[in-house]
């Protein structure tokens, strides 16, 4: 049967080879579009690390010195720090808001960020530097590397100037070896690390791996406990523009129009000082913004993907159809000869799908040096075999779909060809 | 005037006929190439046409092709480590050194991007976050706005830091009702009293530069008028509008003279514009501060992609020319052994092919336009994830030249090999259907 095949194809070999070529780029091209499709959706089944729903951000204005309304009698540092934890505490007062916290250089979905490194003896890690409240695990529900709560994680961090680091940080500040399968992050609990040219500080908890966005690999990161008020933790009119204020809002109470009849409500309340609220918004808006942009890279590779099938379809059928048509004659012959009309079909699809699978292996010669190269994506998920097997045999069956699909339609005409008629001419 | 007309109009109903005719006797493979065609340009006018959107001169940036900028800077600490660098906006006492100053250009204008802010009415409740923009007079001379009501504020004005603010229709409606109703308004901006001098038409998102929703003079905020000597680092950003493109050599060297006059008096510190100032097409790359590098391989990218797409096409329709030729290779033979000559019949060819192109490209434009409007959201995206809507520079002349040139350049990768081999075939060979 195979040698049979191949015979039909060398008969034809000049109009093959033209398919054949157009199916190669098809083929490098769609195979390229998938590859992207799932390295994105092998990455999304990694755990996201924290919970946005329900979550609010608060952005705190200070009076310009343009307002009339700005009181300009000085004031020191702990007054304006005292001001900026009154205006904390009266939106934690709301019977709303479930817990709040604040932050600075660290806002997920913005690109605020600042990142260190970390080290331990000669061990070091490279992490985003983050400072927050105790209560932030709580506001974002993280969770402890040995599974305790956001609440128990807060408790645990509760003092300033300790830090709670990211399962893959720790792991890399106990030893050479990450794949080392004995090692606890936990161990870590209790041990000094240093973080950039400071002094030591103490580790108080480890807590699960963090993404940044759902689009983002898994990266390290370095929560930095600060509580204003307490130590030299302070914070100045200069600085809350650089601070931000989350606050995770009851299920029940987090219906539309929230944030106006919040606002509505809060106004004068908010007006600590010369502080107010200046800006309120779910982080769903800025998860928004920020997946938009992943998206619509990912729209993109699958409307190539789509396009290239579309033109392998057009082309298969094309050629087929009028294959088919040339080759009555050819066909009537194996019908008289006892050939029966399915059988018939049978052999046009294989021939189809010979032909497409000819074309498919320079393409994924082509596509493993892609690969191999670089030339791919390959973060957050690094080139590997299994990446490489799993698109390549994702990209084979969609072209064989379309392969028998596109052949369905002749293949048809042809099992509906008389002998008697066919063979007429001769 | 009316033989022309006369003509196209011959030209057109041949063409027609033509369509008609193919249609008629060779329907899958005809749809199949109108359809091949179709997706094609349709892909690839998406591409060209948001490209234009981004790219050409409209309201209000109606000078970008004769404007430069200068988004970034980057600062050497210490010029014997060069790496020792933090990369910012300019800050206003570089731009007053240096930009202010420049002789060649028509204006100069700077802008300072002041975020989200709170703005509302004395009288009433209501609040809004609008983008607010601080800028200077000449702003109005770089870029042109429509106002419907009220002027820009003057260059007294910036010059004597009045509060003075121009809004948006839409925060015009919202705060005041109205847009005459507006003018002459106090308008609360952070808390600070303005005074609505002007209203313009919303901003297109495509417009990077002139988008805000409320506008003021830098000079009438403290923070964004902070001038300190030898402070590179900064907020602002800087459009220069040239006389015409062709001063943009000029007007490059004139500010590395005063560049490099400046770092003359900065010691260790070293001022770098990292190949600025830019056009507008190079700085639509220039996304991120100090990603300076290769900033047109982009551009190589889209190129390599259109390519792509209309090659898998290309090769695709020229085996299918390839078999409709073959199909009537019998009527080209006749066609030769009555003399037609090997040009005659490899024009033949390419102009029935052309005419279901040219079918396929005008399905495929208008495929473009229905999916630039049914998804909006992924294709006219533009930074932070907003999203653009439609302008007229979409619709524009220069669209469907480009398109029209496409359909010829598919057209002749698709079907001059096939006409070429039919044409070539000898007469006898072409009776007997071998090719």
């Amino acid at each position: 049967m195979l040698i049979h095949l191949l015979t039909i194809i060398k008969n034809n070999l000049r109009s093959n080879l033209l398919l054949m070529a157009g199916v190669f780029v098809i083929a490098t091209s769609l195979w390229y579009a998938v590859d992207y499709v799932y390295a994105v959706a092998v990455n999304q089944q990694k755990s996201l690390g924290f919970d946005w729903e329900h979550v609010y951000y608060v952005q705190v204005g200070v009076l310009p010195f343009e307002s009339v309304q700005r009181d300009t009698t000085t004031r020191s540092t702990d007054e304006m720090t005292r001001e900026y934890l009154e205006f904390y505490d009266r939106l934690q007062r709301h019977t709303a808001v479930e817990s709040a916290c604040y932050t600075i250089n660290h806002f997920h979905y913005v690109w605020k960020n600042s990142s260190t490194q970390l080290s331990r003896d000669s061990l070091k890690a490279y992490s985003y530097y983050r400072e927050v409240s105790p209560s932030y695990f709580t506001v974002f529900r993280v969770n402890g590397v040995d599974g305790c709560s956001p609440e128990e994680l807060s408790r645990r961090a509760s003092h300033t100037s300790d830090v709670v680091v990211t399962e893959d940080v720790a792991l890399r500040l106990l030893s050479d070896d990450t794949d080392n399968m004995s090692v606890k992050a936990t161990e870590l609990v209790g041990k000094l690390i240093n973080c950039g040219n400071s002094d030591s500080i103490r580790v108080a908890a480890v807590c699960e791996k963090q993404k940044y966005n759902e689009y983002t690999s898994w990266q390290g990161a370095a929560y930095i406990i600060r509580q204003l008020g307490t130590g030299d933790c302070k914070v100045g009119y200069n600085n809350i523009p650089y601070m931000d204020m989350f606050v995770r809002i009851k299920a029940d109470a987090d219906r539309k129009n929230f944030v106006e009849s919040f606002r509505k409500e809060m106004k004068r309340q908010l007006r600590v000082g010369n502080l107010y609220l200046a800006d309120m918004r779910p982080m769903s808006h800025y998860r928004e913004e920020q997946l938009s942009e992943f998206r619509s890279d990912l729209y993109t590779y699958l409307a190539i993907a789509g396009f290239f099938l579309a033109n392998a379809f057009l082309a298969i059928l094309g050629t087929f159809w009028f294959r088919t048509q040339q080759r009555r004659e050819e066909l009537a012959v194996r019908l008289v000869a006892g050939a029966t009309p399915h059988e018939l079909q049978l052999l046009l699809m294989a021939e189809g799908v010979l032909l497409v699978t000819f074309a498919y292996v320079p393409a994924l010669v082509l596509a493993y040096n892609l690969g191999h190269a670089d030339l791919v994506e390959t973060w957050p998920v690094e080139w590997s075999v299994v990446r490489f097997v799993s698109g390549a045999a994702i990209a084979y069956l969609l072209l064989l779909v379309i392969t028998i699909l596109s052949i369905w339609y002749p293949a048809r005409q042809a099992m509906r060809i008389h002998p008697a008629e066919a063979l007429h001419g001769d | 005037m009316s033989v022309e007309i006369e003509r196209r109009y011959f030209m057109m109903k041949k063409i027609l006929r033509q369509v008609a005719y193919q249609l008629g006797n060779q329907p899958l493979l005809s749809v199949i190439t109108i359809l091949g065609t179709a997706l094609a340009i349709a892909l690839i006018m998406v591409i060209l046409i948001v490209y234009q959107a981004k790219t050409a001169d409209y309201s209000p940036e109606v000078n970008r092709s004769r404007s430069l900028y200068v988004k970034w800077e980057r600062t050497v600490y210490d010029k014997k480590n060069p790496n020792s660098a933090s990369h910012s906006r300019p800050s206003l006492w570089l731009v007053k050194e240096v930009f202010y100053p420049l002789k060649t250009p028509e204006a100069v204008c700077v802008t300072y991007e002041a975020g989200e802010v709170l703005v509302g009415s004395s009288g009433s409740d209501e609040e809004v976050n609008t983008p607010l923009l601080l800028t200077d007079a000449d702003f109005w001379k770089v870029y042109r706005f429509h106002f419907l009501a009220g002027k820009p504020f003057t260059d007294a004005d910036f010059q004597s830091g009045i509060k003075k603010a121009v809004i948006v229709e839409s925060v015009a409606r919202r705060l005041y009702g109205g847009v005459d109703e507006a003018i002459g308004k106090q308008i609360l901006v952070n808390f600070a009293d303005y005074t609505v001098c002007g209203v313009v038409e919303d901003v297109n998102r495509f417009c990077e530069f002139a988008w805000s929703e409320v506008y003021a003079p830098y000079s009438s905020n403290s923070r964004a008028n902070a001038v300190s000597a030898g402070q590179t680092s900064g907020n602002h950003m800087v459009t220069i509008l040239a006389h015409s493109a062709d001063d943009f050599d000029a007007i490059r060297d004139e500010v590395s003279r005063g560049i490099a006059q400046l770092n003359t008096t900065l010691g260790d510190t070293e001022v770098q514009l990292m190949g600025q100032p830019d056009d507008f097409r190079t700085q639509l790359n220039r996304k991120y501060a100090n990603v300076y590098e290769n900033l047109d391989a982009a551009y190589w990218k889209y190129g390599i992609m259109i390519v792509i797409i209309l090659l898998v096409p290309a090769i695709n329709l020229s085996g299918l020319t390839h078999t409709r030729m073959r199909r009537r290779l019998e009527e080209l033979g006749i066609r030769k052994a009555f003399g037609a000559t090997q040009g005659e019949l490899v024009w033949q060819v390419l102009n029935e092919n052309f005419a279901l192109t040219l079918i396929g490209g005008l399905l495929g434009l208008a495929f473009s336009y229905l999916a630039l409007w049914l998804m909006s959201g992924w294709l006219l995206q533009t930074v932070w994830g907003a999203t653009a809507t439609m302008n007229v520079s979409m619709i524009s002349p220069i669209v469907f030249i480009v398109a029209f040139g496409f359909c010829l350049l598919l057209n002749l990768l698709s079907a001059y090999i096939p006409a070429w081999r039919v044409a070539h075939t000898p007469i006898v060979d072409s009776l007997n259907q071998k090719l």
